[in-house]
């Protein structure tokens, strides 16, 4: 092949291979260019579209809870955390191998998980003690005895500002004057005291370990050689009472509480909306017909979740990862529309028309408060949930 | 014979979904931005020997030309820039295969075929959108694309019969192919909306039919004509809907004039009837009109024995586009040069062809150049 033959094969050949990166994105210039019109947007409140709706109770109870609540300085209302510890050993680890009996008790700390709480200044949790042996079915009027000035053992300090951390309260071994005869086991309780309205909020064993109490010794770790050392327990049992709300309007709905509610809503979305078009956002809109119950400032966080089938109240909940849930933040004492995002489930439900269109709302974080939210039914004139859904109708590419 | 059997897989690779031409704004309309059925030497000269290079599908008397197995491929670039009520877009590449084909002769016999594959219309856009829109009494700003892929294909097969070296008639059956992939999402200012998204295909099918004759009463002039009739093109979705518009009745001629052996001239006129398709767009707010299409060409040199090695090509194009979104007919200028250059024992050409392209009316206006480069290759001669 001649040289210039070879250059303009080979520089042709180079052109068409440099060129084949593809740039085609334009601005759109609508209407007169834009291809096939332009995309829709429908933004509607359905009414009418919740087809039946129900509240069920019972499904989780404060001991059951992650967290427990702690309300006072309401006399309309309060809540008392309680707990229990498995007794301490009769000796302690000296070292990695031995263990030493114990021959003097110093003291206790106990470490609270605050999670929650009142932004009022100077909150501080009084410690009671309470006798092993108390019924741990108590309810919050049957404790009154065990929560009096004498019970008092100590007091956790939660500094302004903190909202999330460990806080503790250091209790002398004499506030224990029959631990040896309880076997070296101890009950605790704790209470907001004075007169302004505050609450606080701390882990379970079932979020960790819970409350740990922490018992300061002095033990023998060898003939006449004592050592100081420390040990702990974590509760047995813990659990939170409080006062009873109100009762409820007839036919409300209602989603909190202890032990907590859930609301099941049955919805029927038109087929246009449904079957043909694709939904954006959609909301659930609940309207209050009290204002939401519970402790001052506390709130209350809303889920809704897909049901995998009807069962009635034992119907399965298709779970979502906590990551992916939309929450729906609700203030104590709000009486403002309450939107639960739903956007999720009804992408759900429609890429899945065979599955049953029940949803239900719940609390995040189920009986970890007495907060309690109570809400209109379809039965409530006025005061019915309505979908508010954002949507794109069917796109036609070919007009 | 494994030259011959590369060469035939090379040319069977180019799946129509590949073969689209150059693009274009004005192509968001109608069937999109017709395909010109050219070759890459006929390109260099401004469409002007479409009627007579058989390397361009325009003409069916052409294969009644080949008289040995001869395989063709085109690749091209278009590089263009546009603006359009107030909005401006450069920057814009796209590279295609806008045509193959395979010719050859049936033996001791003037008859031979041709089966090629070209882009009758171009469908390949993505047009980007912003706009606000009132959520729940809430501004809220969304972004658009609407994007499409692909186009229509013509499959051809052509049969040619040289009666004389002076003559030769010939007639093809197309087969109008190939899909449009479309997509369109919109995406929100707030992670609160889910994206949308659709897509879907759009299926093309029709069918055409093609007939020309070529005649050159001596060596310094000739004469061509051909007539295409269409079927409607359906255009069929996912969801089994369907949409018919009408095609064009196509006329063609051109003229061949030597100009001594080393120069000649060439010209080649076509009118299409795209108004047929009016009332099945009039929904669309489309536009259809009849174009006129014309080129012009010389070539100085040529590529048979004892020609330039580098014949050099010139062309001019004056083209009607057929779709508008109001009553302004755009129009088309195409200024082109090229060349080409035998290797391989003669074996084989190279073809190249660059062209200016200027589009107005409408509203718009487009600007660009399209590069295009050919290999023909006969293995056995």
């Amino acid at each position: 092949m001649r040289s210039g033959t070879f250059l303009v094969v080979i520089g042709g050949l180079a052109m068409g291979v440099l060129a084949c990166e593809e740039s085609t994105t334009a601005p759109g210039v609508c209407p007169d260019f834009c291809p096939t019109g332009e995309i829709q947007l429908v933004d509607t409140v359905l009414v009418g579209v919740v087809e039946a709706d129900t509240s069920f109770t019972g499904y989780v109870e404060p001991d059951g809870a992650i967290w427990m609540q702690v309300v006072g300085g309401d006399p309309g209302m309060g809540a008392r955390s309680v707990m229990w510890y498995p007794r301490f050993r009769d000796t302690v680890q000296v070292d990695s191998i031995s263990t030493g009996p114990v021959v003097e008790l110093d003291s206790f700390r106990l470490d609270l998980v605050l999670v929650d709480r009142t932004s009022v200044p100077g909150l501080a949790v009084t410690v009671h003690r309470l006798p092993p042996t108390v019924d741990r079915e108590s309810d919050f009027s049957s404790l009154d005895p065990f929560f009096e000035d004498s019970t008092v053992v100590g007091t956790v300090v939660i500094p302004d500002g903190v909202f999330d951390d460990t806080v503790s309260a250091i209790i002398p071994a004499d506030a224990f004057p029959t631990f040896q005869e309880d076997s070296q086991q101890v009950a605790l309780g704790l209470s907001i005291r004075g007169s302004t309205p505050a609450f606080a909020t701390f882990e379970t064993r079932d979020a960790n370990l819970g409350a740990l109490l922490q018992r300061f010794v002095k033990i023998e770790a060898s003939p006449g050689d004592t050592v100081e050392r420390l040990d702990f327990v974590a509760p047995e049992f813990d659990t939170f009472v409080d006062t009873d709300l109100t009762a409820p309007v007839a036919g409300s709905l209602i989603v909190g509480g202890t032990p907590s509610s859930r609301t099941f809503v049955r919805v029927l979305l038109p087929p246009s909306i449904m079957d043909s078009s694709d939904i954006v956002r959609a909301h659930l809109l609940m309207i209050p017909i009290e204002p939401a119950m519970g402790a001052p400032g506390d709130t209350l966080q809303l889920v809704a979740e897909p049901m995998g089938a009807d069962f009635g109240p034992k119907s399965p909940i298709i779970a979502s990862h906590d990551s992916v849930l939309v929450k729906t933040s609700v203030g104590v004492g709000t009486l403002d529309t309450i939107p639960v995002d739903i956007s999720a489930i009804m992408a759900f439900w429609q890429g899945d028309p065979e599955q049953v269109r029940i949803l239900v709302v719940r609390t995040r974080f189920e009986a970890a408060s007495m907060a309690e939210v109570r809400m209109g039914s379809t039965r409530t004139l006025g005061f019915q949930p309505l979908i508010r859904v954002t949507y794109v109708p069917p796109f036609s590419f070919v007009q | 014979m494994t030259t011959r059997i590369v060469l035939v897989g090379v040319l069977a690779m180019l799946s129509p979904a590949a073969l689209h031409a150059q693009n274009s704004i004005y192509g968001t309309r109608g069937i999109g931005f017709p395909g010109r059925p050219t070759s890459v030497r006929s390109l260099a000269l401004g469409g002007g020997a479409d009627m007579f290079d058989r390397g361009a599908s325009l003409n069916p008397a052409l294969a009644g030309t080949f008289r040995q197995v001869t395989v063709s491929v085109m690749s091209a670039t278009t590089f263009r820039q546009f603006t359009a009520n107030g909005v401006d877009a450069s920057g814009l590449r796209e590279t295609r295969f806008p045509m193959a084909f395979l010719g050859g002769g049936f033996r001791r016999s003037n008859l031979s075929y041709q089966l090629s594959v070209s882009t009758y219309a171009e469908r390949t856009f993505d047009a980007q959108t912003t706009d606000t829109v009132i959520l729940s009494g809430v501004p809220m700003q969304v972004q658009d694309q609407v994007s499409a892929d692909g186009g229509v294909v013509d499959l051809r097969a052509a049969f040619g019969y040289t009666p004389s070296a002076k003559f030769a008639i010939g007639a093809a059956y197309h087969r109008l192919v190939g899909s449009s992939r479309f997509s369109a999402t919109r995406t929100f200012e707030s992670v609160e909306f889910q994206p949308f998204q659709e897509d879907d295909a759009l299926r093309y099918s029709g069918n055409g039919f093609s007939a020309g004759v070529l005649w050159m009463p001596n060596p310094t002039v000739g004469f061509a004509f051909s007539g295409r009739l269409n079927s409607s093109l359906t255009g069929e979705l996912d969801d089994q809907s369907t949409v018919d518009v009408g095609l064009p009745v196509s006329l063609s001629g051109g003229a061949w004039i030597g100009l001594g052996t080393q120069m000649h001239l060439t010209t080649t006129a076509r009118w299409r009837s795209w108004s047929r398709g009016r009332d099945d767009l009039a929904s669309t707010g489309t536009r259809a009109f009849d174009t006129w299409e014309v080129g012009s060409g010389l070539e100085i040199g040529s590529l048979v024995e004892g020609g330039l090695r580098f014949p050099i090509r010139f062309g001019v194009r004056y083209a009607q586009l057929p779709y508008s979104p109001n009553d302004d007919q755009p129009t088309e200028w195409n200024f082109a040069v090229g060349t080409g250059a035998p290797f391989a024992a003669n074996r084989a050409v190279i073809d190249l062809a660059l062209q200016r392209f200027t589009r107005e009316g409408a509203g718009a206006s487009e600007q660009g150049w399209y590069f295009a480069v050919g290999i023909t290759v006969t293995p056995i001669q």
